[in-house]
């Protein structure tokens, strides 16, 4: 009795997973199959399952006869600046977090966790005061900067707990030999630390990478607008080229796919840290 | 000659130089406030001075086209309260937040459990789950909204296949149905990411907890219940108060959808900000809004603060 009783609970949750796993892929597997589908079999119904004629006309248009590629370079400059500046801001007060007593501690720490928290919708209006008032509405530099808000906090927040993870001597060894404390965390710390800050990074990249709503408002240039903001002009006000649509998602959805099923564990350990085990 | 050069080999501090380095520590240990200070005034200069200012200017009010700012104190407030558009607003967010939240958390807590057991191929099938939550919110957005298409949208097509439907749907057309459509969608984006924060929660249950509950002649309902709940307690409150702030907080994959249509059915908080700041050009009166949004999340992450503070403490 007892052995098929496991085979039944075996099959059982292998159903269950096989389910899940339905729901999570087919719109991802529907996406790339109507990029790659001609016109005149997407607007069918019902719709063909296979793919009859695969065609890689839509990925032409994105790339070749839209603005997309230009697109692609503003999102790649904004979410690089941003990567480079959140990082070295988050290093910086991830180690002051994790290693010193200063006066004020508590409350600087408790305002980090709190700017994590902020709706965007709350700073859309006075960020874009701020920004137009400094010229830099329109401006890759001046999206960079709004930017910073949702993904300065929560790096700080990662990069703290790592950190504090690290033996102390190894820092105490450095500096006897000589070593600054600066030169302590660039010399000894960050090399140690360096799977977390690039995961880190990524996180911060595909952040900026993606977002929408102040990118809809900060940037509506052709000069500064991103791959987001591309994506929707696709659909159009009346008639949506749904094939270009699909295409273009396709090709902003690899690199950020590829890379955060990469890291995916260290941030969720950072976002459940002291809560799982407590 | 030779004691200088043991010196820097093996940096064995004489008693004279090993005081005046703990000296250097202790000094050094104040300077941590430089390290921080960079962050903090980045921080102070894009949300501190944008949110305060937000408060000053939502007691003005602005003329249309006129330059100048009316004081007019808690005006916009009282307005803003006597609104039936904002306590639409308000009650879509709830509807919203409470449909998103509840669902996603079954969903992802089942899925944990599912993806808990031990079956072959369980890491890539992981894996594999949590695309939905990393394809890019307008990716998402766009997709479903060509699925839910409703002449050639593959969800009509499979639910008239199946003998759900009789008639093509317009999902996201129809005001009694749209809200309920974009909820599925973010339930579909979100759901991974519940499964992963309980997956790393179940797994810090000890084995042992089970075993003694078998031995005491518990099955599976009553060590789920007695064992499994209570231990998964703290992580869940956590993962739903993250879910809670998020989901209040959502606004691109409604705007990508309906653009809070048909009818406002989907008009949330920050897409009535939204419409109020940049299509209405109502910024003082948006500023306002806002900053009602501003304290009702606020109550939420006081809560989140605590648990995850309290918690580190110990």
């Amino acid at each position: 009795m007892r052995p098929s009783r496991r085979v039944l609970r075996y099959a059982g949750i292998y159903l269950a997973a096989l389910a899940f796993l339905a729901f999570a892929l087919v719109p991802f597997l529907w996406m790339v199959a109507s990029s790659l589908k001609p016109p005149g079999e997407i607007y069918t119904m019902p719709p063909r399952w296979i793919i009859g004629n695969p065609t890689l006309q839509h990925y032409v248009r994105v790339l070749r006869e839209s603005n997309m590629p230009r697109y692609f370079w503003n999102t790649a400059l904004v979410a690089g600046g941003t990567t480079l500046f959140a990082l070295a801001f988050a290093i910086g007060a991830g180690y002051g977090f994790a290693r010193f007593q200063f006066k004020g501690k508590e409350f600087w720490s408790l305002f980090v966790l709190f700017s994590q928290m902020l709706p965007q919708a709350v700073l859309l209006i006075p960020l874009y005061l701020f920004l137009d008032r400094m010229y830099l509405i329109n401006t890759t530099h001046g999206l960079g900067l709004s930017y910073l808000v949702i993904t300065l906090p929560l790096s700080v927040w990662l990069l703290r707990g790592y950190f504090a993870g690290i033996p102390r001597e190894l820092e105490e060894a450095a500096m006897i030999d000589g070593c600054s404390r600066l030169g302590a965390l660039l010399r000894v710390v960050m090399p140690i630390s360096a799977p977390a800050i690039v995961a880190t990074g990524i996180y911060i990249f595909t952040v900026a990478w993606q977002e929408f709503m102040f990118a809809m408002n900060f940037a509506t240039t052709t000069r500064t607008k991103t791959i987001s903001i591309g994506i929707v002009e696709f659909m159009g006000e009346h008639v949506v080229d749904w094939g270009g649509v699909m295409a273009a998602s396709v090709v902003v959805t690899l690199p950020v796919l590829v890379v955060f099923l990469a890291v995916h564990r260290f941030f969720v350990r950072g976002l459940t840290e002291g809560s799982v085990t407590g | 000659m030779e004691l200088d050069l043991n010196a820097t080999i093996d940096g064995a501090p004489t008693p004279e130089r090993a005081k005046g380095l703990r000296r250097w520590f202790a000094r050094s240990g104040r300077g941590g406030i430089w390290f921080v200070a960079p962050a903090i005034l980045v921080l102070l200069l894009v949300v501190t001075y944008p949110i305060l200012y937000q408060a000053y200017l939502s007691l003005f009010r602005s003329a249309f086209f006129v330059d100048h700012l009316e004081f007019v104190g808690l005006r916009n407030y009282v307005d803003t309260f006597s609104n039936p558009q904002f306590w639409h607003a308000m009650w879509r967010m709830t509807i919203w937040t409470a449909a998103c939240v509840s669902l996603q958390f079954v969903l992802g807590f089942a899925a944990a459990i599912v993806f808990n057991e031990r079956f072959f191929g369980r890491g890539l099938l992981r894996a594999l789950l949590l695309v939905p939550w990393i394809v890019p919110v307008v990716v998402a957005a766009s997709t479903w909204r060509w699925m839910y298409h409703p002449d050639f949208g593959v969800i009509n097509a499979l639910m008239r296949q199946l003998g759900l439907i009789e008639q093509n749907v317009n999902w996201l057309g129809n005001p009694d149905l749209a809200l309920w459509s974009v909820v599925v969608v973010n339930v579909w984006k979100m759901f991974p990411f519940v499964m992963l924060m309980l997956l790393a929660g179940l797994q810090a249950i000890p084995r042992q907890l089970y075993e003694a509950a078998w031995v005491d002649g518990a099955n599976i309902l009553h060590t789920f219940r007695f064992v499994t709940l209570p231990a998964m307690r703290a992580v869940s409150v956590v993962t739903l108060l993250l879910l809670i702030i998020w989901t209040l907080n959502s606004f691109t994959i409604i705007f990508v959808m309906t653009e809070g249509g048909p009818l406002r059915s989907t008009e949330v908080m920050s897409l009535y900000i939204y419409r109020l700041a940049f299509r209405n050009f109502q910024f003082e009166e948006a500023a306002a809004v806002a900053m009602i949004l501003f304290f009702v999340m606020l109550v939420f992450s006081v809560f989140y603060i605590r648990r995850l503070y309290v918690k580190e403490q110990d």
